[in-house]
């Protein structure tokens, strides 16, 4: 599904990602850690495009990625991204806000988007907000909003750039609930996230990232109980 | 009375097309100014600095009375019809320079996090620009594009200096005849203000309907 060859970014003179590879199968769900700072978001944010790489190879669903500029919004149709500050569109409606990426960039019916976007509400609970504005809901309201956007245009795969990281800790929950039903449906998901029990219960695979490189990588069960490296021994023993 | 009311005319139908003339030249010139090709940027910079930095005056003079001197304009649009056209385009472009960066800064006022989410639903830049970007700038642009519009109001008095007919014109044609200056300059400005007043009366409202509708 999403296949990475030494991928290398840089912001002027600072590297961000020194030689990223790496295989992601379709409905694997991977969870991303390490310390701030170490290209986790940086990483993520180039598989759909949102940052371009220096160099490397990014293919996903047998689409390349890195060169041809003209693809790109093909590709990100077909990638969905959770941001960390939602980005809810502030001057549309909850219905709105997930209507617009089917009707404007697929081009589908009014009737045939709004059906979706209503079936969509129901699935991460929030049916009955269609005509709410963002400002007017909780945080982890309008983040599952997001994800309900997100899903509307079918994507292959979505990432989520942590999701739950400015929320407050009572709205975690309702959102990594939702996550998990995605997870559980089979969607290919690429998670970059401080939270551990959900990488555990959720996670297939855990990369851990530090320096802007993949230090270490395994099941979570190998991650978390028995890591190899030096540097993620010690950023587990501090935020476990 | 009636002479200063035809004149009036003439101002709001200048004020009109040199208002809608503005907008559509700044939000153009902004685009260009945000453009990702040096050769947009370039002209769009070049364009606002030229316009904001010389008087208006000089510039209708330099305009409609220069530029038939050197070029058969006359002759291209007519006698009568050059100093009309000219005149309406110089406004237009003179305010349109102030337009371009409030639309400029409306853009840029959108937080980033705003186009990487349409970016990230596959939009172009095009669909971000025109679902997205805009339709929040223009809220933000409402106050200081209502000024805006108040001084390209006022700004076409300065219209009668290069021989256009409009209220300020009328006026003096009036005094002229009548000596009553007090009076006539008096009301002149007066009706200057029920058409400026009208119209930031009118933003305001509009202004706080939006906000009613859409937080």
């Amino acid at each position: 599904m999403i296949n990475v060859k030494d991928l290398y970014k840089s912001f002027g003179k600072l590297e961000v990602l020194k030689g990223i590879s790496n295989h992601i199968d379709e409905k694997e769900v991977v969870v991303v850690i390490g310390p701030s700072g170490s290209g986790k978001s940086t990483f993520l944010r180039c598989l759909n495009g949102l940052e371009t790489a220096t160099s490397g190879h990014i293919e996903i669903a047998g689409m390349e990625l890195t060169h041809s500029k003209t693809k790109l919004h093909m590709l990100q149709q077909k990638v969905g991204m959770v941001f960390q500050q939602f980005n809810l569109f502030k001057h549309l409606t909850i219905l709105e806000n997930i209507t617009i990426g089917p009707r404007k960039v697929l081009k589908r019916t009014k009737e045939e988007s709004n059906a979706l976007a209503r079936e969509l509400l129901k699935k991460v609970g929030l049916s009955g907000k269609e005509d709410s504005y963002p400002d007017e809901l909780s945080g982890g309201q309008q983040q599952r909003v997001a994800i309900a956007r997100a899903l509307a245009m079918q994507p292959e795969v979505m990432l989520f750039d942590e999701p739950t990281s400015a929320l407050d800790p009572e709205m975690v929950g309702e959102v990594l609930q939702v996550m998990k039903d995605l997870a559980r449906e089979g969607m290919t998901m690429v998670v970059v996230t401080h939270e551990m029990g959900f990488a555990r219960e959720v996670g297939d695979r855990v990369i851990f990232m530090d320096d802007g490189m993949i230090v270490e990588e395994g099941s979570p069960q190998d991650i978390f109980s028995n890591a190899q490296e030096e540097r993620t021994k010690s950023f587990l023993a501090k935020i476990l | 009375m009636d002479v200063l009311l035809s004149g009036l005319k003439y101002t709001v139908e200048f004020s009109i097309i040199a208002i809608i003339l503005m907008v559509i030249i700044g939000l153009i010139a902004a685009l260009m100014r945000l453009s990702n090709f040096f050769l947009f940027r370039w002209i769009a910079t070049v364009y606002v600095e030229l316009f904001r930095s010389t008087p208006l005056l000089v510039q209708l003079f330099f305009i409609v009375l220069g530029l038939p001197a050197i070029l058969p304009v006359n002759d291209w649009f007519g006698q009568r019809n050059y100093p009309v056209i000219a005149t309406a385009l110089t406004l237009a472009l003179n305010e349109g320079a102030y337009v371009t960066e409030i639309i400029r800064a409306g853009i840029l006022g959108i937080d980033r996090g705003q186009k990487e989410a349409a970016a990230s639903i596959g939009m172009t830049k095009f669909q971000t620009m025109r679902y997205i970007v805009l339709p929040q700038a223009f809220k933000r642009m409402i106050p200081p594009m209502v000024n805006q519009a108040a001084q390209t109001i006022k700004d076409t008095s300065l219209l009668a200096p290069v021989g256009v007919v409009e209220l300020l014109y009328k006026t003096e044609i009036v005094v002229s005849s009548t000596f009553a200056s007090f009076k006539f300059y008096g009301v002149c400005a007066i009706l200057y203000f029920i058409i400026i007043f009208a119209v930031s009366k009118t933003a305001s409202y509009l202004e706080r309907r939006f906000q009613v509708d859409k937080r």
